[in-house]
């Protein structure tokens, strides 16, 4: 009886229905992948199925190398949510911190060991710098932090672009991509073979866990979450909520702007490149992928973790998945239908609770010496 | 004078695609349902209307008829996928942002899938000629008839209609003052006997509308035709977002929001064909940023008292008074 009543607790926590109801839309999801691959060609399903979920697995250092960018803007939209801010413009952000960490990676001459961390730093603050203009805008002169975003996506990335074509040690004009970067400007390899992934990785994860601390340990984290609850109500208990938007905003710049530093100084396989970057005009990718990954995360940073690592998984196995002739589309839709379905988690999560509670509970009538009662997740969590 | 009718000429059907679908997202936001799908639900009314250009191109028939024909297909297609939208955020009571995040995500990757599969491209690639030298009769009126009816696209009339009829629709119907006021109190609004679920459908549904209607009309005069899943359609729905909140939620600031943010891009875009500002010799992206900074601006010293829907993004709950 005793199990049965903290299992009763955990089913009932916010917690826990916001993550089988996150668990039930990933399942959603991907069965809808796999409709649609039946529905592509149906003798290869099985197989394209297969390796879009175990595909991964062979290429973790990639995983892990694709999970970074993502990880930090995801970060930087989850952190901004739990203010109630929805930060869109984490695009222009990752733009400015990834041309931030260039411009240093290029233009100075810094020794070895140094230079990686000092055009790191940059990016930071490339990144910082684009977030002061969202919250700037919505704390002092009311104007709307997504339209304030959307706009500071495009002044950016038209703004980095212009910077690195003028610049003739950044452009190569002949390939119309940026130049490699010197050997030093780069963040060391994380020593997994065969792939790109740096120790950026770990930095990330560490960043997560001490935004969790700041948000459930901090009076800052506190106040930013009671903001985002109710703004009012905050305002009337003493709290600073201009100065909260400005400083939850710099935060996230900082983030996204580190994901685009730790997105351009990756190491490369291949000695003497690096990544580079094209200059044509289109808003980072990375940036928007970073708002599935929050949502999908739950905005909860442990949970962006996660998410982040999946979401990068399920791409690497998608393009495996292109040897039985998939169109790795399928799983830019699988993700979309994810998010989708976990937009009414809550629901979702609460309408499971309800039917556990129902099934606990009658298994106690019929059965009161019930010693473990069987979880209805079971079946589907495999 | 003639760079300035050039330029106006050429400003009018980007405003079209823009003011259509902000005031798509202006519908559904006074309804209570904030709209960012307006970016996927864009792209579906463009690849459903080119998709059906594209089956009829060979029929012979009249490239205007075309046209309005598939304005059509792309409202219905538009209607349908903003009714994802509607189901999450009405009947689910979900997070409005995060449903229309997934919408804006899945278009594209469904399009992409399609393309590549039938067409083996990354969009529809059509041959109609919509572009219009000279409308008879209103082309031939001096000055206004050059300006407005030569060199144009259909869409640009229509558009402009759509403006007028949506406006009356907005102030001067019974149905606009409860599709308001379930965007500001629905609690309110349910109290005198108006069925809030409804009425934010309605909203949702106009704005697939015209969010299919604008996203083929982008499509038509600013992609020449044609529809591509990696550039989608170039940020356009959230720029209408940006010009909807721009344009403080009412048709006619929207109208001015839209117009003045066209004109803008199109300077940026005919820079070398202006000899004041070629000569001046700035860097081209100097121009292309200033549509966007220049809203901002405005933005800065006009919104002291701008305000949103006040029920806007809060699953209607009958329980709660």
């Amino acid at each position: 009886m005793n199990k049965k009543f903290s299992l009763k607790q955990i089913f009932d926590s916010r917690g826990f229905s916001a993550f089988t109801a996150t668990l039930m839309a990933i399942i959603i999801g991907l069965v809808f992948g796999y409709i649609v691959m039946v529905i592509a060609s149906p003798e290869n399903a099985w197989l394209g199925f297969s390796s879009i979920l175990t595909g991964g697995m062979k290429k973790i250092g990639d995983v892990f190398y694709y999970a970074t960018p993502i990880l930090m803007t995801g970060l930087s939209v989850g952190f901004a949510f739990k203010m109630g801010l929805f930060n869109i413009g984490a695009s222009g952000q990752y733009t400015m911190g990834m041309f931030c960490a260039m411009y240093v990676g290029f233009m100075f001459d810094l020794p070895d060991g140094i230079h990686w961390i000092v055009c790191v730093l940059a990016g930071m603050l490339g990144g910082m710098l684009w977030g002061i203009f969202p919250g700037f805008f919505k704390a002092f002169l009311n104007v709307n932090e997504v339209i304030t975003a959307i706009m500071f996506n495009y002044i950016g990335m038209y703004l980095v672009d212009m910077l690195v074509t003028g610049n003739p040690s950044m452009y190569d004009s002949v390939r119309a991509r940026t130049q490699y970067l010197p050997e030093t400007a780069k963040i060391p390899s994380l020593g997994i073979e065969g792939s790109n992934v740096s120790i950026a990785i770990v930095f990330g994860i560490l960043i997560a866990i001490l935004l969790y601390i700041i948000l459930n340990m901090t009076t800052f984290g506190y106040e930013l979450k009671a903001t985002g609850f109710n703004k009012e109500a905050c305002h009337y208990a003493g709290m600073n909520g201009k100065r909260n938007i400005v400083v939850t905003m710099v935060i996230a710049g900082a983030l996204s702007g580190l994901g685009g530093a730790f997105a351009i100084l990756a190491p490369t396989t291949i000695a003497g490149s690096s990544v580079t970057y094209e200059p044509i005009n289109v808003i980072a990718a990375n940036g928007f992928n970073g708002i599935a990954v929050a949502l999908l995360g739950n905005s909860s940073p442990l949970g962006i973790i996660f998410s982040s690592i999946f979401i990068s998984y399920i791409q690497r196995g998608g393009t495996l998945s292109a040897l039985y002739g998939y169109k790795p589309e399928i799983i830019d839709i699988v993700i979309a239908v994810i998010i989708y379905f976990s937009s009414f988690s809550m629901i979702m999560g609460g309408a499971l609770a309800k039917f556990v509670n129902r099934f606990t509970k009658n298994q106690a009538k019929v059965n009161v010496n019930a010693e473990s009662p069987v979880l209805p997740e079971e079946g589907k969590e495999e | 004078m003639d760079t300035l009718v050039y330029i106006i000429q050429n400003t009018l059907p980007v405003m079209i695609p823009l003011l259509l679908v902000a005031l798509g997202g202006m519908f559904s936001e006074r309804s209570g349902v904030i709209n960012i799908a307006l970016e996927g639900i864009m792209l579906a009314g463009a690849f459903i209307g080119t998709l059906f250009v594209y089956f009829i191109q060979g029929s012979g028939m009249e490239p205007q008829v075309i046209l309005i024909l598939a304005m059509m297909v792309a409202a219905i297609a538009g209607v349908i996928y903003a009714l994802l939208l509607g189901v999450a955020a009405i009947h689910m009571k979900a997070d409005q942002t995060i449903s229309g995040t997934a919408l804006n995500m899945l278009m594209p990757a469904i399009m992409l899938l399609f393309c590549k599969m039938t067409f083996n491209s990354d969009g529809v690639t059509t041959n109609v000629a919509f572009y219009i030298q000279k409308i008879p009769v209103l082309g031939d009126i001096p000055f206004i008839g050059r300006l407005l009816f030569q060199k144009t696209y259909l869409t640009v009339i229509l558009g402009i209609l759509i403006l007028v009829i949506v406006t009356i629709v907005f102030y001067k119907t019974k149905f606009g003052l409860r599709l308001r006021a379930c965007g500001e109190h629905p609690q309110a609004a349910d109290s005198v006997g108006i069925n809030v679920y409804r009425m934010r459908y309605a909203g949702v549904i106009l704005s697939g509308i015209l969010g299919g209607i604008g996203g083929f009309f982008y499509a038509v005069s600013v992609m020449d035709g044609n529809s591509n899943g990696h550039t989608g359609v170039a940020g356009f729905g959230f720029l209408a977002l940006a010009v909807m909140i721009f344009g403080q939620w009412k048709p006619i600031s929207i109208f001015f929001a839209a117009l003045f943010f066209a004109f803008l891009r199109t300077v940026a875009y005919s820079v070398p064909l202006i000899p004041f500002l070629a000569n001046l010799g700035i860097d081209n992206a100097i121009y292309k940023m200033l549509p966007y900074i220049a809203t901002m601006i405005i933005l800065a010293f006009t919104s002291g008292k701008s305000r949103a829907p006040k029920a806007e993004g809060i699953p209607y709950d009958k329980g709660q008074r």
